[in-house]
């Protein structure tokens, strides 16, 4: 799917945007987003139902965490729309971001804190948090032992996993992951590929933004390719 | 959630003491020079007290003030904050009561000790540091959203205290005011009840102003 193939109304193009309209998962429609005088993408329409990973692919500076801010409801889109169970996310923003689970570029992590107190953070800043208690999380990334050190004595790759370890502290069904493989370790990776696979099997959607090969088999995935620079006039 | 966000602030302020404390000391520090700048005479420092505790705790407030989110900018923290579906006003509120009870409430009660310092009469003492339990969270919550403006501005170390000088002179007046008139033995009731006013409605207006300047700054 490319970012410069805009879609015309009553064309071709009608026949998918028909099928986004239908897709009762989260879609982006006719999205145009220019960061300063770079153009992201124009007329871009992608979509991923449940069971589905959404994979935003393009090099560096092509536009990815833009893209990825955008399906967060950080920033706002030149045009476009966002849609969520088929509904546009304008005007009902409270429950769209109770909806996703964003780790983002920056790990969002507290380092005058320890995993457990941030995590324990996260989980009431949710809506609708999950059964699982922060040391049962932190297990399950690897970081047990370090439950109560505080984060600026780890590394990049423990913070790395302490921010991952908040998608197990909610319930949202749609994580937006921007780079997540980053700083992680073989191991940190394979954790990556196996969270996903749990969440797409329980019905959950995911956007992955990276460059990385992140193993994927089994899962249905749409690919998004962001053209590189090309999109600058 | 208010609890625990409220926790979270007191911790992280408790873990790195030296950010705390620094307007507190600043103001202990710089209200000490007028005794020794001007003269250390009581008849000449008294009527100068309510002015010099005032402007000084106002310059206090303005020197933590970029803490209040640019840590949590830095770190990426705002954009969970942003991105959870609870009420951003009240997110915002509850930080500005962390960020005053951290810098501004040392600065109310060594208010006090410098009011004794500058030969106000203990009776007065009360006054002052009434005012000033009145008046500076309304600076805070001022420096709330000047901060949330500027959040995403690397050289809005100057732009803060700009943008909020004309916003906050009413406070200052009234508060140095308050404790002046208490001095000459009248009724400061006037000036209490304009703090006062100031207070309802910088805590019920400005987190919403801060909330909505978080996420405009927060877009691009």
């Amino acid at each position: 799917m490319n970012g410069l193939e805009a879609v015309k109304p009553g064309t071709a193009g009608s026949a998918r945007a028909a099928a986004i309209e239908a897709a009762p998962g989260l879609a982006v429609a006719k999205l145009e987003l220019w960061r300063g005088d770079y153009c992201v993408c124009v007329g871009l329409d992608a979509a991923a139902a449940p069971g589905q990973v959404l994979h935003l692919r393009g090099a560096n500076g092509a536009g990815k965490t833009s893209l990825i801010r955008v399906l967060a409801g950080l920033s706002l889109p030149e045009s476009g729309e966002l849609r969520l169970w088929g509904e546009p996310a304008r005007g009902r923003m409270t429950a769209y971001r109770a909806a996703i689970c964003y780790v983002g570029h920056s790990d969002g992590i507290k380092r005058e804190l320890t995993p457990e107190e941030n995590l324990r953070l996260s989980a009431c800043l949710v809506l609708d948090p999950s059964r699982r208690t922060p040391a049962e999380a932190l297990e399950r990334v690897g970081l047990a032992e370090h439950a109560g050190r505080p984060c600026a004595e780890m590394s990049a790759g423990q913070r790395r996993r302490t921010a991952l370890a908040r998608l197990l502290m909610s319930n949202a069904p749609v994580w937006l992951l921007d780079e997540p493989l980053v700083s992680l370790d073989r191991s940190g990776a394979g954790l990556v590929a196996d969270l996903m696979h749990e969440h797409v099997a329980a019905g959950g959607i995911a956007v992955l933004a990276t460059h990385q090969p992140v193993d994927l088999t089994g899962i249905d995935v749409v690919e998004v390719d962001l053209p590189q620079g090309g999109g600058s006039w | 959630m208010v609890r625990e966000l409220l926790r979270r602030e007191l911790l992280i302020a408790w873990r790195r003491p030296g950010e705390a404390m620094t307007p507190v000391v600043f103001f202990l520090v710089t209200s000490m020079l007028f005794p020794l700048g001007l003269s250390p005479e009581a008849s000449l420092l008294r009527p100068l007290a309510p002015g010099v505790i005032w402007v000084v705790a106002f310059l206090a407030g303005m020197l933590g003030l970029q803490r209040l989110f640019r840590a949590d900018f830095d770190d990426g923290t705002l954009e969970q904050l942003l991105l959870s579906p609870r009420p951003l006003t009240l997110i915002v509120l509850v930080k500005a009561l962390g960020h005053w009870l951290v810098t501004g409430l040392p600065v109310v009660i060594g208010g006090g000790v410098v009011a004794a310092m500058l030969f106000v009469p203990a009776r007065d003492v009360a006054t002052v540091i009434a005012g000033l339990l009145l008046g500076t969270p309304v600076l805070t919550l001022l420096g709330t959203v000047v901060a949330a403006l500027t959040v995403s501005l690397r050289q809005a170390a100057v732009l803060g205290p700009v943008l909020i000088l004309p916003l906050a002179t009413p406070v200052l007046i009234f508060g140095a005011h308050s404790a002046t008139l208490a001095m000459q033995g009248r009724s400061a009731a006037q000036a209490f009840e304009a703090l006062a006013a100031m207070f309802i409605l910088a805590a019920s207006l400005l987190p919403v102003a801060a909330a909505v300047a978080l996420r405009i700054s927060h877009e691009s």
